[in-house]
C-alpha cells in the first residue's frame, strides 16, 4: 500500500501543477461564470471614453447647455435607458413626463438666460445685468425642483425592481461624471482637449487657431473670477440618494440636500456657459456671432422629442 | 514521504493558479466610460444590471466595475436575439431594436437631440 501511494503521489503532484490553472472559475452568485474586476479608466477617458461616438457627443452637448433640473434631470434622463418591462412602460413614461413638467419653470428660466446670451453674442456685447437677473431666476426655480419632483421619485421607487433601482443609481452617477467633465472649471487650461466646449465651438464656428487661443485665454481669466463649484456637495447628495434609493424604504422628501445641490449645479453650469460665450463674443466675426447666437437660441428652444410642446 | 507529498499537492494547485493569473494579466479590461452607462439600456442578470461593452458583460459591484470573463449562456442567448436595425437608429430618441419573438430590453443607446 505504501508503495502504491509512493507511486501515485508524484503523479498527483504533477497533475496538480499542470491542472492548477484549470481550476473552476470564480463562481457568480448563481454559480456558472467567471468574473473579474475591470481596470478603472484614466481620468481623461472615464467620462467619455477614448473615442467619442455620436451618442456620447450628443450627451456631452446636452450636459453643456442644459442644467436646470440638476440631479432631478439626471434621474429623468436615466429613465430613457432603464430597460423597463412592458408592464412597467406606461407607469415609467408617466413618471418621466411628470418630472419634466415639474421642471418646466426651471427650464423656462434657463431658456431666458440662453436667449439673453444669444442676443448679447449677436450684438457682440452681453448685457450683464440682464444675464444676472435671468440667472437669479434660474437659481430660484431650480432650487424648487427637488420638492416638486419628490412624489414622482417616490412613485418611481415603487415602480422599479431592486436591480432597476441599482441601474438608475449607476446611470445617475454616470450622468454626474459626464456633466462634471463637460462643465469642468479647468477646461481653459487643457489646451489639448479635443472634446471640450471650446473645441466644439471651434468646430461649429470654424474658428482660427488664433481665435481659439484668444478665447481660451479670456475664458481662463474669467473663470478665475467665477464662484467656485463644490463637487463634494454634489457627490455627498448622490451618495445619500444612492443609499436611500437602493433600500426598501425610500422617501425623497427626507433628502435634505437636493434643493441646494440642484440650484448650485444649475447656476454653475449656466454661469460657466455664459462666461465662455462672453469670452468668445468680442473675438468672433459678425458671421460667427450670428451663427453662435442661432445655436444658443436652438438650445433655448430645446425639445426632447417632436411631440414635446 | 506521503505526508510531504500530500502537503505539496495544495501548494502545487495554488502555484498553477498563480501561473494562470499571471498569464491572464496580460489582457487589460477597462471599465465602460460613464457616457456609455448613462445611455445604454442594461440587461438584468443574477439580480443586477449588466452592460455589454467591448465584448464583455459588465456589472457594478461595491462601487467598482466587474465583468464576466466568459459570457454567461443566458446572456449569450439574449444577445443572439438582438436585431440591430442601424437604419432606424439614426432617428433621435430611444430606439429599441426589434426582437425576434417576445419583447425584452434592448441594448440600444439613447441619443439626445441637439
Amino acid at each position: 500500500m505504501k508503495r502504491l501511494i509512493s507511486l501515485i503521489a508524484p503523479m498527483l503532484l504533477a497533475a496538480a501543477i499542470g491542472c492548477g490553472g484549470g481550476a473552476p472559475p470564480a463562481q457568480s452568485p448563481q454559480g456558472s461564470d467567471q468574473t473579474a474586476q475591470a481596470q478603472p479608466a484614466a481620468d481623461n477617458v472615464a467620462a467619455v471614453g477614448e473615442n467619442e461616438d455620436d451618442s456620447t457627443a450628443d450627451l456631452a452637448d446636452h450636459h453643456r447647455h442644459h442644467h436646470h433640473g440638476g440631479f432631478a434631470m439626471f434621474i429623468a434622463m436615466s429613465l430613457d435607458a432603464i430597460g423597463e418591462s412592458p408592464d412597467q412602460h406606461d407607469a415609467i413614461v408617466k413618471i418621466q413626463h411628470d418630472m419634466h413638467a415639474k421642471m418646466q419653470p426651471a427650464k423656462d428660466a434657463e431658456k431666458a438666460v440662453l436667449l439673453a446670451l444669444a442676443d448679447g453674442v449677436a450684438a457682440g456685447q452681453v448685457d450683464q445685468a440682464k444675464i444676472d437677473a435671468a440667472v437669479a431666476q434660474l437659481a430660484t426655480a431650480s432650487a424648487g425642483v427637488h420638492d416638486a419632483v419628490a412624489d414622482s421619485i417616490n412613485a418611481l421607487h415603487k415602480t422599479l425592481t431592486p436591480p432597476q433601482r441599482q441601474a438608475l443609481v449607476d446611470k445617475l452617477e454616470s450622468h454626474l461624471t459626464v456633466w462634471n467633465h463637460a462643465n469642468a472649471p479647468d477646461e481653459p487650461t487643457a489646451k489639448d482637449a479635443h472634446h471640450g466646449h471650446i473645441a466644439q465651438l471651434a468646430h461649429e464656428l470654424q474658428l482660427s487657431p488664433d481665435q481659439v487661443d484668444k478665447i481660451r485665454e479670456s475664458f481662463a481669466s474669467s473663470m478665475t473670477q467665477a464662484p467656485k463649484y463644490d463637487r463634494a456637495e454634489a457627490e455627498a447628495h448622490f451618495q445619500a440618494f444612492a443609499s436611500a434609493f437602493t433600500s426598501e424604504n425610500f422617501d425623497a422628501h427626507a433628502l435634505t440636500t437636493g434643493s441646494a445641490v440642484n440650484s448650485h449645479m444649475a447656476t454653475w453650469g449656466v454661469n460657466r456657459m455664459v462666461r465662455l460665450y462672453e469670452a468668445a463674443a468680442p473675438v468672433l466675426t459678425p458671421d460667427q456671432r450670428a451663427k453662435a447666437a442661432d445655436a444658443l437660441r436652438h438650445h433655448a428652444n430645446y425639445k426632447r422629442s417632436d411631440s414635446e410642446t | 514521504m506521503r505526508t510531504a507529498l500530500l502537503l505539496a499537492i495544495p501548494f502545487a494547485l495554488a502555484l498553477g493558479t498563480a501561473h494562470e493569473a499571471r498569464a491572464q494579466a496580460i489582457e487589460v479590461v477597462v471599465e465602460p466610460p460613464a457616457a456609455f452607462i448613462a445611455t445604454a439600456a442594461p440587461e438584468y442578470y443574477e439580480g443586477r444590471p449588466v452592460y455589454w461593452y467591448n465584448n464583455y458583460w459588465y456589472y457594478r459591484d461595491h462601487g467598482r466595475w466587474g465583468y464576466y470573463r466568459s459570457e454567461p449562456v443566458w446572456l449569450r442567448d439574449r444577445r443572439a436575439h438582438w436585431v440591430d436595425r442601424r437604419g432606424e437608429y439614426v432617428r433621435h430618441g430611444y430606439v429599441r431594436p426589434a426582437y425576434r419573438g417576445e419583447w425584452h430590453p434592448a441594448p440600444a443607446r439613447y441619443r439626445y437631440r441637439r
